[in-house]
């Protein structure tokens, strides 16, 4: 039996991302899909916060489906690791295409957040 | 020389048919495939900077899109009107500084009028793509 989607946002409009949240091993991994930018980053924003306000600190942002991601996705998941941090918690990021990964490259902040090919690289670390 | 102009509202829904407006640009001129995610890129993160800055002042007035055909380069100029020494720059701000140097060949941030304009280049390799005849 696969993992519970806990909970989904988005599903059937008109917009540019849709992020769907799911328990597996202990991680609540979230899985993005569509345009991270200006417009949408405060949506994934307010779904990573309330996911630590819950007291989830062992976090996967699964980026595999997204097709643009910008700054301000970036400053998204930057806010979020310093916030699972103080909780002794760890985010991860994994993604599917270069066109993704090279956005962290280039900020270097694969040095500071793991990039993973899957979800069970990620969980396991 | 062929300049088009697009203005947008200071809202971040309209980054995105910025950076589509000046990939289609880009790739009519010639601009490498390869590089067209690059274009999309950095052009999105120049107006979101814009829109950001727009807001952040509570300045309603348009942010201005400059997309020129040098037949050698493709330039992007993208106006604010807000004056650079207004702000200092924050974290999210030089992470973007920082893609918009590494994603276009040239770039520069300078003022222009009363606000700034950041300008970013890359060169055209092949030959623009053909117009549709009419007719």
């Amino acid at each position: 039996m696969g993992p519970a989607v806990l909970s989904t946002s988005n599903e059937g409009k008109n917009v540019e991302i849709t992020l769907v949240t799911r328990e597996t091993d202990g991680y609540s991994v979230v899985e993005v899909s569509g345009e991270v930018d200006v417009y949408t980053a405060p949506q994934l924003d307010e779904q990573l916060s309330g996911l630590v306000e819950a007291g989830s600190y062992q976090l996967v942002v699964d980026l595999s489906a997204v097709e643009f991601l910008d700054s301000t996705g970036l400053g998204v998941l930057v806010k979020a690791l310093k916030r699972v941090r103080e909780h002794g918690g760890s985010l991860a990021v994994v993604t599917a295409t270069d066109r993704i990964s090279k956005v962290f490259r280039i900020t270097g902040l694969d040095t500071a957040i793991g990039l993973h090919s899957s979800v069970d690289e990620a969980v396991a670390g | 020389m062929a300049t088009a102009s697009l203005t947008i509202p200071p809202t971040p829904d309209q980054v995105r048919l910025a950076r589509l407006v000046a990939g289609a640009a880009a790739r009519r001129c010639g601009v490498d495939e390869d590089v067209l995610d690059e274009v999309r890129l950095a052009v999105g993160e120049a107006c979101a900077l814009a829109v950001i800055k727009h807001q952040d002042t509570d300045l309603a007035a348009d942010i201005r899109i400059e997309l020129t055909d040098f037949s050698d380069r493709f330039s992007v100029r993208v106006f604010d009107q807000i004056p650079s020494s207004s702000t200092s720059p924050d974290t999210d701000e030089s992470m973007a500084l920082a893609l918009i140097s590494s994603l276009a060949p040239e770039s520069a941030v300078e003022s222009a009028g009363p606000g700034t304009v950041v300008e970013m280049t890359w060169p055209i390799d092949g030959p623009a793509l053909a117009r549709p005849e009419l007719g």
